[in-house]
């Protein structure tokens, strides 16, 4: 149980290394199984972090650049064990699949010039596009109910902005400038959203 | 990002970034490692670890963004940053995805893979390892 109205509990070095290792060395299927992975180690399991915290600290690394699960792991480590907690999670989730990844790269480097792994590689790219696709759809159906809540213009404009980022992208701008300027439309959208949700009086 | 530092620059090609993400489903951990095959894939195995080191130092600043976050959190302007940059990547990601799928090339069974993968993917149900385990082999043993 968390101690004092407190959402976290503090946890030794040695046994927090154990947790890593086991959701490293487990996690085969992407970013989802080791999510739900972390999530049970840590909320479920040993309630380490209350479902609340872990959501919050899950939203949190949306904002952060590189790979969303190894900032959950960098933050997870601060709260639970302080600064050696941070050094003890990126490790102990990195080190062991950067190495098995490694290993399974260089197994396929083997194999790719026969003839089979060639077959098979005309069928495998379609499908990770298939794979992306459907990724990105289910993307798409919080934020949209995110963006509803918000009002239907603020949901109108969002649309727009995803067209337009859209046909830049396929026009071949740089992703760097594209994201910035999502965010700077995104901003001057709130705004002006806002500012029309005080200009109408409520209807309640 | 990748793509555009990489591929259209001409450090690597779409193949080896198709081969990259592949290999990258099978291995444990975080989505994100099929970096560490893009590496290896460029310069053996001291790359792929380096590319390992470098994708664990960006996450970093999360400690800052933590921190200036629940300070601001609440503020419209915080807000509509990050629906502005959700809806961006969403769209990035799936022109990104339509240029892979345009460089594969046309035939019954990669329009058959594509479907079955966007479909299962849509149902929970089935992991993206398995999934493209599968399109494997089938892509084998429809050349048989």
């Amino acid at each position: 149980m968390y101690k004092n109205g407190a959402e976290t509990q503090s946890i030794g070095a040695k046994e927090l290394v154990s947790v890593w290792l086991r959701i490293s060395l487990l996690s085969f299927g992407g970013g989802t199984s080791t999510l739900a992975l972390i999530r049970r180690e840590f909320s479920e399991k040993r309630e380490l972090v209350s479902e609340a915290e872990f959501s919050r600290t899950w939203a949190i690394c949306q904002l952060a650049p590189g790979i969303n699960l190894v900032a959950l792991a960098v933050l997870l480590g601060r709260r639970v064990a302080g600064k050696m907690g941070v050094a003890v999670s990126m490790l102990g989730l990195l080190g062991p699949s950067v190495l098995i990844t490694v290993l399974l790269t260089a197994g396929y480097a083997g194999l790719r010039d026969s003839p089979e792994m060639k077959h098979a590689m005309v069928a495998v790219l379609p499908a990770i596009a298939g794979v992306g696709m459907a990724t990105a759809v289910k993307m798409i159906g919080p934020v949209r109910e995110q963006l509803l809540r918000a009002g239907r213009a603020c949901y109108l404009l969002h649309a727009a902005l995803f067209i337009a980022i859209a046909a830049c992208a396929v026009l071949g701008s740089k992703t760097l400038w594209l994201l910035l300027a999502s965010a700077t439309v995104g901003a001057i959208l709130s705004v002006v959203t806002k500012r029309q949700d005080e200009a109408v009086p409520s209807e309640v | 990002m990748i793509h555009d530092e990489l591929i259209s620059q001409h450090f690597a090609d779409q193949s080896v970034f198709a081969e990259s993400l592949a290999v990258g489903q099978i291995s444990p951990g975080p989505n994100g490692l099929w970096v560490v095959c893009l590496g290896y894939f460029m310069g053996g195995w001291k790359y792929g670890l380096l590319a390992g080191i470098a994708i664990a130092l960006p996450p970093l600043l999360v400690l800052l963004v933590a921190r200036i976050y629940e300070r601001h959190r609440s503020h419209p302007v915080v807000q509509g940053v990050v629906s502005g940059i959700e809806v961006g990547v969403i769209a990035i990601f799936l022109v990104v995805m339509g240029q892979f799928l345009a460089s594969s090339s046309p035939s019954v069974l990669s329009a058959v893979c594509f479907l079955a993968a966007f479909g299962l993917t849509l149902q929970k149900s089935v992991p993206s390892y398995a999934i493209l385990l599968g399109a494997a082999v089938a892509g084998i043993l429809w050349v048989r």
